[in-house]
């Protein structure tokens, strides 16, 4: 491993903000959690938005705050402590992901079919999309790859996009993204992505619409 | 505007609260002490039911995920390390994740410590952890210090998870109100984050 450099473009506080007070949905999340694995000032960012949130919850009104539902409930949670009730199922013994993703960190490396889905559907010449996509609640995940000087076709933008660099680089009209960088695109922006440097960039895509290539470039 | 005193006493007990919550929370971890444990309950029972009614779930999952709660957190209590942060923060992270799995039936994508792939856990020289910690504390200094008219429509939109039309309604403000308050928070957030 060479010299960690930190990332230098990070999740906007919007989604930050989101991520930490749990109203952000599984898929932007999981776009949030994987820049976190790259970048140890963005996981201090959202503890201290956490920590925030602690503050406002100590701010709420209590409800039903008549006392003796308070200690009948901590009695019945005594109950099922001292019973030793399972409750919670034991944390599964999680199969180790496939060692051909070992360069990819959590959550994303064992998250939702990818650890077993592998090859990649070509779009263009040196761009490809993996075979491996999962979507929820309007968002989709996928992995973008671009051979170093590949373009990514023209495409509709018709909704927010996310992109997030597992390895190498690429660079557009906004600038140039390395491993662990996180960039999103609003809706009605334009962007051409390029593969930079001497491998293969490998993005972590999130899509708000399906994504639509255009016929003619 | 004048209320320096009042302030001063607010911060003095939030102070008292805070500190009160992490020795409990550390009794209950280390010693598994069921006397803390019920100081927390006490202490944060009401307010957790209060806040997933505020969520929209209705008094019986409200009750329900207070109860998982209260439990993870007894079961979980180990692992909190005040080095990494608040009780109070823990305490919500537990409840938001609960939420996240029994309301909303989604996962939660997070880091994972142990995993050799997580930047920065090993690779890092003290500088950098300080620095790491530092921009931490720089946006929770700039989230107090915001203007409270901003960091009250933060409050509703993400940690009551609310529209900013259902905010308009709430606080009797035009729409474009609150998304201008909104727009003025973040935006000071964003800049501390490029500094
Ligand atoms: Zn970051």
């Amino acid at each position: 491993m060479t010299l960690y450099s930190q990332p230098r473009h990070h999740p906007d506080p919007d989604l930050l903000l989101a991520y930490a007070g749990g109203s952000l949905a599984e898929v932007k999340a999981l776009f949030v959690a994987t820049h976190l694995a790259y970048c140890p000032a963005c996981r201090a960012r959202v503890r201290a938005f956490e920590a925030q949130c602690g503050e406002w919850l100590e701010a709420c009104d209590p409800a039903g705050a008549d006392d003796p539902a308070v200690e009948d409930m901590l009695a019945a949670v005594l109950g099922m402590i001292d019973s030793g009730l399972p409750g919670e199922p034991p944390p599964a013994g999680r199969t180790p992901p496939p060692a051909r993703l070992a360069w990819m960190p959590e959550p994303l490396r064992s998250y939702r079919g990818l650890p077993d889905a592998d090859g990649w559907d070509e779009v263009s010449p040196g761009v490809a999309l993996s075979a491996w996509s999962y979507a929820a609640g309007g968002t989709s995940a996928r992995l973008l790859r671009m051979a170093p000087g590949a373009a990514v076709p023209a495409h509709h933008h018709a909704a927010m996009e996310g992109l997030l660099v597992l390895q190498g680089c690429f660079t557009d009209e906004y600038g140039s993204f390395t491993r662990g960088d996180a960039v999103t695109y609003g809706a009605g922006s334009d962007h051409h992505a390029k593969g930079a440097g001497v491998e293969d960039c490998i993005c972590l895509l999130v899509l708000d619409a399906d994504l639509v290539f255009l016929d003619e470039g | 505007m004048d209320h320096g005193t009042g302030d001063e006493a607010v911060a003095v007990a939030r102070q008292v609260r805070a500190a009160s919550a992490e020795g409990l929370l550390l009794a209950v971890g280390r010693e598994g002490s069921r006397e803390a444990f019920a100081g927390l309950f006490r202490l944060f029972a009401p307010r957790l039911e209060g806040y997933c009614r505020k969520l929209g779930a209705d008094p019986p999952m409200a009750q329900e995920l207070t109860q998982e709660t209260m439990l993870a957190v007894w079961r979980k209590a180990a692992t909190f390390d005040p080095a990494s942060g608040s009780a109070t923060g823990w305490i919500f992270a537990v409840a938001r994740n609960r939420y996240i799995d029994r309301v909303r039936r989604e996962l939660r994508p997070e880091p994972d410590p142990s995993d050799p792939a997580l930047a920065g856990a090993d690779a890092h020289t003290p500088e950098a952890v300080v620095s790491a910690a530092q921009q931490g504390r720089v946006l929770a200094d700039a989230l107090g210090n915001l203007p409270p008219d901003q960091s009250e429509v933060l409050r509703l939109a993400y940690f009551e998870h609310r529209t900013q039309s259902d905010i308009a309604t709430a606080l009797g403000l035009p729409l474009g109100t609150v998304k201008t308050r909104t727009r003025l928070g973040l935006r000071r957030l964003r800049e501390l984050m490029k500094a």
